[in-house]
């Protein structure tokens, strides 16, 4: 094993918690690990790739002692979150947590004004659209909201705060959980779910997924976060601008409304400095429809954060939270159409 | 080489069963609808799924439950409509529909296989 794989290995060994938390020992090699190393070192001169090996353990668990190794025995530990790590969707199964040992609440990217920008947002592999979009809506509305809502500890954990009703009726109430840096990780080791925003200097910003695992784990998975399930187990969902800032926020079925009507809330809205989101209608049973709107970049039951609005040209301009396909230049009628609603945040 | 690994292996499993070469596993991913999956460290989201027609890679048209995925570079037109049995391809490397979820109620999905 060459030094920087070696190098990769150890970091990865210390970053793997798995679901229970905590650092992970290195194991010793026996002779049936060794073994299986040999045969799949045999595997990779063929050819054949990692990925598409089937291990019984997998080889970055393991690395070889080298001279020096025994002299310095210390090991630096990241303070990690009280909470069990929330629980990943069923189908995510076997999938890690990792420490984003490199990770911050936030990094001003080249082009941006402020360290919260709305295209720090990535939706990943999670139907919670309507957080990530919201997420866009409030930093485009107001960064600092944002920055309010995320205290680093400096230390790899941080306080993140969210308001949550605590019964249907009741006003929302700041509510501070601990989280670590530790992400659900695919095997490329990039975010399962939100992925990052900008990098810096060596620095990842994580804003977006220390929100949502927040909010994980306020239900315990991120799986009673994903669309329909957000209202699951007791909780008071109103709204992701209400979940961010605390404030009612107003929902608007475009139903009956105009074309025109809908653009100028979006537009107020917008001048304002309010957070906006617009959801998509169900256009299921409608084959023809779907591929109209999908070649607009529309794709139903997916909520978007308004950008623009151009009364002139009575268009509108929509963030898609999965960071890119946004939807430009969407006629008033169309926007009718495919959206079912508009949320204006206070 | 491989030759003196596999006699080594030999040696370390002393008089165990004979050596058995890896396996080379199948690659799938899964995507849900209105999500973004990763198909070899490449963000591909996909959009929705709905019933119509698509195309294999003999050409012939085929009719059944589709989904539009997102694939880089050919964003325009809001992603390329796939059913079982599309091969798409990512960034250079193919991948195989192998099918399409269409639930009557929750998230459609789509099932794709690496190919070599």
């Amino acid at each position: 094993m060459d030094q920087l794989h070696r190098q990769a290995s150890q970091s990865r060994s210390s970053k793997s918690g798995g679901n229970n938390g905590g650092n992970a020992s290195t194991p010793a090699l026996g002779n049936s690990e060794l073994a299986e190393l040999l045969l799949q070192q045999a595997a990779r001169e063929e050819g054949v790739d990692d990925n598409e090996l089937l291990f019984g353990t997998h080889p970055d668990q393991f690395w070889f002692a080298e001279d020096g190794d025994d002299k310095d025995t210390t090991t630096t530990t990241r303070p990690t979150q009280e909470e069990d790590l929330p629980g990943l969707r069923p189908k995510h199964e076997g999938k890690e947590y990792e420490d984003f040992t490199d990770g911050t609440a936030f990094v001003k990217g080249a082009n941006d004004e402020h360290a919260v920008d709305p295209n720090d947002v990535k939706q990943g592999a999670l139907g919670d659209c309507y957080l990530i979009a919201g997420m866009a809506a409030v930093a485009r509305a107001d960064p600092k909201l944002i920055e309010k809502l995320i205290k680093d500890n400096g230390d790899g954990t941080y306080d993140v705060s969210l308001y949550i009703r605590p019964h249907r009726r009741g006003y929302p109430r700041k509510v501070t959980k601990t989280v670590d840096s530790r992400l659900a990780v695919k095997y490329s080791g990039k975010p399962l779910y939100a992925g990052y925003g900008d990098k810096e200097d060596g620095k990842t910003e994580l804003w977006t997924a220390l929100i949502e695992k927040t909010l994980a784990q306020h239900k315990d998975s991120y799986d009673l976060i994903s669309g329909g399930n957000i209202g699951k187990g007791g909780f008071s969902y109103a709204g992701t601008n209400e979940l961010l800032t605390g404030k009612i926020e107003n929902y608007f079925s475009t139903d009956g409304m105009d074309s025109d009507e809908a653009l100028l809330w979006i537009d107020i809205a917008l001048e304002e400095g309010n957070p906006v989101t617009a959801s998509t209608r169900n256009l299921k049973d409608d084959p023809d429809l779907t591929r109209e709107a999908n070649a607009q970049n529309v794709y139903w039951n997916h909520a978007y954060a308004p950008m623009s609005v151009d009364l002139d040209a009575e268009t509108v301009d929509l963030q898609n939270p999965w960071g890119s396909s946004h939807v430009e230049n969407l006629s008033g009628e169309d926007f009718i159409k495919y959206y079912r609603n508009i949320r204006i945040g206070g | 080489m491989n030759a003196l690994l596999y006699a080594i292996f030999a040696v370390a499993c002393g008089t165990g069963p004979a050596p058995v070469p890896p396996v080379k596993a199948p690659v799938i991913e899964e995507i849900d609808e209105t999500t973004v999956g990763d198909l070899d460290g490449v963000r591909v989201p996909m959009g929705n799924v709905t019933h119509g027609e698509y195309t294999l890679p003999d050409g012939t048209t085929k009719t059944g439950d589709i989904c539009s995925l997102v694939i880089p570079g050919r964003e325009r037109g809001g992603g390329v409509f796939v059913g079982a049995g599309s091969v798409v391809e990512v960034d250079g490397t193919k991948w195989k529909v192998l099918a399409v979820d269409n639930p009557t109620e929750g998230l459609g999905s789509v099932r794709l296989q690496k190919l070599d």
